[in-house]
C-alpha cells in the first residue's frame, strides 16, 4: 500500500478541519497536536512501506520519491511546530490577524499532499494537477494575516506571479504532449527527439520551474511575498516549496530527458550561476531579516541546481543530501527569527543586537545553522555543498565552481553579518533574558544538531547515495 | 463548395474574429469593456473546440469561462463601481517593451510549429470525444486512467475553497482578546460597529 503516506494526509487534513467545528476556542490547541500526530504517522507509514506504484503505474514511489517525501513531511512538521506558538497565542508580541487554526493546519497539509503526489506522478496531467495543489493554497497562506496590508500585497503578489508561471509550464507541458502524443512521462522520454519544439518546451517549462524554485531572473516575486507573508509560511516557502520546485526538475530533467540532460548542461551552469550570484549580492543590502533570507534562500537554490550537471548519477544524492541539510539549518534559522519575533516583534537585521548576551544558546543555534546555509566546515551544509560543487568540477564546469566559491565567500560575510548583530553589538538597554516555549527551544535544537550530525556522521549520505545512486541508470537504461 | 472549404473559411473567420477580440480586450481602457471582449474571446474558443469534433469540452469551456468567470469578473467590475474606472495609459517605453516581448514571443513559436513535425500527437488515437469516454477515463484505474488527478483535482477545489474564505473572512476586531487570533465562536455572533452608508449592516452573519 504505497500510497499510505498521503491518504493520512488527507485524512489527517479532513480531520483537523471537521475537529474545529466541534472545538471551544480554549481546545482548538489541540489541533497543532493533531496535526503533527498525523505527520508523524504518515512519516512512519513512509519508511515502512516499500516502493512500488498503483494504478497500471500511473502513481509509483521509488527511492528518490520517498526521499522527497521524507523532505516535505519533515518540512511540514517542522513549519506547524514553529506555527503553533503564533497561531495558539502564546506571544508576547501578537502578530495581527492570524488565527483560524484548524484552515490554517488544513490548508497546509493539502499543499504537503499536492508535494507527494506530485513526485509520484508518472504522467503529465497528474504531475501538473499536483503542482497546483502544492502552489494554490500557499496563495492563500501568504496573505493569511488577514487585515494587513502586506500580508494580502503578498498573496496578491503571489496569485498574480504563480498563475503566470503555471500557464508558461502548461504550454509547455502542451508542446511535450503535442511531440509526443502521449502523457505518459516514459512515453515521452522515449517519444521525444531534440527540435526546436522540444526546447520551445523545455524553456517554457523551465520558466514555470524557475518560479517555484526561484531561479534568477524568475524570482522576482521572491522577495516582496517574503517579506509580507507570516513567518512560518515563509519557512514553508523557502524549504518546502522549494523542493517541490526541484521534484518537478527531477520528473521533467531526469524522467523526461533523461538522456539528454548532459546537454543541458551550460543552460544549467548558466541558470546556477546567475541565480546564486544575484542572491547573493542582493542579500547583503537587506536591512528586514525576511528579505534577507529570501535572497540567502534564491542563492541556495542556485546551488542545488549544480547537481543536474554532472556526467553521472552522482548528482541525485547530492542534491537530495543537500536538501535535508538545507531544511535543517534553514528551519532552525527560522525558528530562531520567530522565536525573536514573538518575543518582540523584531524583524530588522540591526535589532537582532545582543541576542547573544540575553539568550545565548538561542544565539549559538542561529550562529551555527547560519553558518551551515554558508558552508562552514565540519556542519552540514559544507558537506553538501562539498558534493554539489564536486559533480559541477567532474563534468567540467570549472568557471563555475569558482563563481560558486566566489559566492560561498560573499555568503558568509552577510551571514556573519547577523552573528556580528548577535554577538559584538552592544545589547538594548533594557533587555533581559527572553522567554522561550518549549516547542521552539525544542525545534531549534532539534534542527541544530541535525545540521551539526548530518554533517559530521557519514552514513546519512551513504544510505541516501547506496539507495539513489542506481536511479538515473535504471531511468535512461 | 466542399465541406473542407466551408471549414477552412470558417476557421479562418472564428480565427480572425477571436484575434480582434482578444487585441480588444487588452488594449480597452474600460474595465467593462475589456471584460466582455474577453468573454467574446472564450466562446470563439468554443468554436475552435466545436471546430476539433471535441463537443464536450466546448459546453464546458462555455460553461465555466463564459457563465462563470467571466460574470465572476462583471460582478466585481459592477460591485467595485469600478465600470467608470480607466486604466491609465501605459508609457510609451512600456508599451513598446509589451509590443517587443510578445512580437518576439510569436515569432519564436511561430517559427517552431511551421518547423516541427507534430507527428506522434497526429498519428495518435484520436482523443476521447464524448462526454461518456471522458467521464470513464476520469475514473479509470488503469494504466490509462486519470483517477489520480481526478482525486488530487478534488482535494484541490476544497483546499482553495477553505483558503479562500479564510483569507476573505472578516478579521477579528481589535475588542477582543489577543489570544484568540480571530477564530474565537464569540466572533460568529459578533455585529460590526454601526455605521452610517454600510452597506452590509449586521445581515452577513444571518
Amino acid at each position: 500500500m504505497c500510497m499510505l503516506p498521503e491518504l493520512i494526509v488527507v485524512a489527517t487534513a479532513l480531520t483537523v478541519l471537521v475537529a474545529d467545528l466541534f472545538l471551544s476556542e480554549r481546545r482548538r490547541v489541540v489541533l497543532a497536536l493533531l496535526t503533527l500526530v498525523g505527520l508523524a504517522a504518515a512519516l512512519a507509514a513512509l519508511l515502512a512501506a516499500p516502493a512500488g506504484s498503483l494504478f497500471g503505474g500511473r502513481f509509483s514511489v521509488d527511492e528518490v520519491a520517498i526521499w522527497f517525501k521524507v523532505v516535505f513531511l519533515l518540512a511540514s512538521f517542522l513549519t506547524v511546530c514553529l506555527s503553533l506558538d503564533q497561531l495558539d497565542g502564546r506571544v508576547k508580541v501578537r502578530v495581527r490577524g492570524i488565527g483560524l487554526r484548524g484552515e490554517y493546519y488544513a490548508v497546509l497539509l493539502s499543499t504537503l499532499v499536492g508535494a507527494m503526489f506530485l513526485v509520484s506522478a508518472r504522467d503529465l496531467v497528474t504531475l501538473y494537477v499536483s503542482l497546483e495543489l502544492a502552489t494554490i493554497p500557499l496563495f492563500a497562506l501568504a496573505a493569511w494575516k488577514r487585515s494587513d496590508a502586506g500580508s494580502q500585497e503578498a498573496g496578491l503578489k503571489y496569485v498574480v506571479m504563480g498563475a503566470l508561471a503555471s500557464a508558461f509550464l502548461l504550454y509547455g507541458f502542451s508542446l511535450l504532449f503535442g511531440l509526443a502524443g502521449s502523457t505518459d512521462l516514459a512515453a515521452i522520454a522515449a517519444a521525444v527527439r531534440p527540435s526546436p519544439a522540444l526546447f520551445l518546451a523545455l524553456a517554457l517549462v523551465t520558466t514555470g520551474i524557475g518560479f517555484k524554485l526561484t531561479l534568477v531572473p524568475f524570482h522576482m516575486w521572491a522577495g516582496d511575498v517574503y517579506e509580507g507573508a507570516p513567518l512560518p509560511v515563509i519557512a514553508y516557502l523557502s524549504v518546502a516549496s522549494k523542493a517541490v520546485g526541484l521534484a518537478v526538475m527531477f520528473q521533467i530533467f531526469y524522467r523526461v530527458l533523461g538522456h539528454m540532460v548532459k546537454d543541458l548542461g551550460p543552460l544549467l551552469a548558466f541558470l546556477a550561476a546567475a541565480t546564486m550570484t544575484l542572491g547573493n549580492t542582493v542579500a547583503i543590502v537587506q536591512r528586514s531579516i525576511k528579505r534577507f533570507m529570501a535572497f540567502s534562500a534564491i542563492s541556495q537554490a542556485g546551488y542545488i541546481v549544480m547537481g543536474f550537471l554532472g556526467p553521472d548519477a552522482g548528482g541525485v544524492p547530492a542534491m537530495l543530501f543537500y536538501m535535508l541539510a538545507y531544511v535543517a539549518a534553514n528551519m532552525a534559522v527560522f525558528g530562531v527569527i520567530i522565536f525573536y519575533a514573538n518575543a518582540t516583534g523584531r524583524e530588522r537585521i540591526e535589532e537582532y543586537r545582543g541576542l547573544a548576551r540575553t539568550n545565548p544558546l538561542l544565539a549559538l543555534a542561529m550562529m551555527l545553522a547560519l553558518f551551515s546555509l554558508a558552508g562552514i566546515p565540519p556542519l552540514s551544509g559544507f558537506v553538501g555543498k562539498f558534493f554539489l560543487f564536486s559533480i559541477a568540477s567532474k563534468a567540467g564546469f570549472h568557471w563555475l565552481v569558482a563563481v560558486a566559491a566566489v559566492n560561498s565567500t560573499i555568503s558568509l560575510y552577510y551571514y556573519l553579518r547577523i552573528v556580528r548583530q548577535m554577538y559584538i553589538e552592544p545589547v538594548y538597554p533594557e533587555a533581559a533574558r527572553l522567554p522561550v516555549t518549549p516547542t521552539l527551544a525544542a525545534t531549534v535544537a532539534v534542527t541544530t544538531v541535525a545540521s551539526l550530525v548530518l554533517g559530521l556522521v557519514p552514513v546519512f549520505y551513504e544510505v541516501i547515495h547506496n539507495q539513489t545512486i542506481e536511479w538515473l541508470a535504471k531511468l535512461v537504461g | 463548395m466542399s465541406e473542407g472549404a466551408v471549414e477552412t473559411i470558417l476557421f479562418y473567420a472564428i480565427a480572425a474574429m477571436s484575434l480582434f477580440f482578444a487585441i480588444a480586450t487588452v488594449t480597452a481602457r474600460r474595465l467593462l469593456r475589456a471584460a466582455v471582449a474577453l468573454m467574446f474571446v472564450l466562446v470563439l474558443s468554443a468554436g475552435f473546440y466545436v471546430m476539433l469534433a471535441a463537443e464536450f469540452l466546448a459546453g464546458v469551456q462555455v460553461l465555466v469561462y463564459v457563465g462563470g468567470i467571466v460574470v465572476v469578473i462583471v460582478f466585481v467590475i459592477m460591485l467595485t463601481s469600478s465600470v467608470d474606472l480607466l486604466e491609465e495609459r501605459p508609457p510609451l517605453l512600456r508599451k513598446a517593451l509589451g509590443a517587443l516581448a510578445a512580437i518576439g514571443f510569436f515569432g519564436t513559436t511561430a517559427a517552431v510549429y511551421l518547423t516541427t513535425d507534430f507527428g506522434a500527437a497526429a498519428d495518435a488515437a484520436p482523443p476521447a470525444e464524448s462526454a461518456r469516454a471522458i467521464g470513464a477515463a476520469l475514473l479509470d484505474y488503469g494504466p490509462h486512467g486519470y483517477v489520480v488527478p481526478f482525486e488530487v483535482i478534488s482535494l484541490l477545489l476544497l483546499a482553495a475553497l477553505v483558503g479562500g474564505i479564510a483569507v476573505a473572512r472578516r478579521s477579528p476586531p481589535p475588542s477582543q482578546p489577543l489570544t484568540s487570533g480571530g477564530d474565537l465562536p464569540g466572533e460568529v455572533s459578533f455585529t460590526p460597529p454601526k455605521r452610517q452608508n454600510d452597506p452590509e449592516g449586521g445581515a452577513s452573519h444571518a
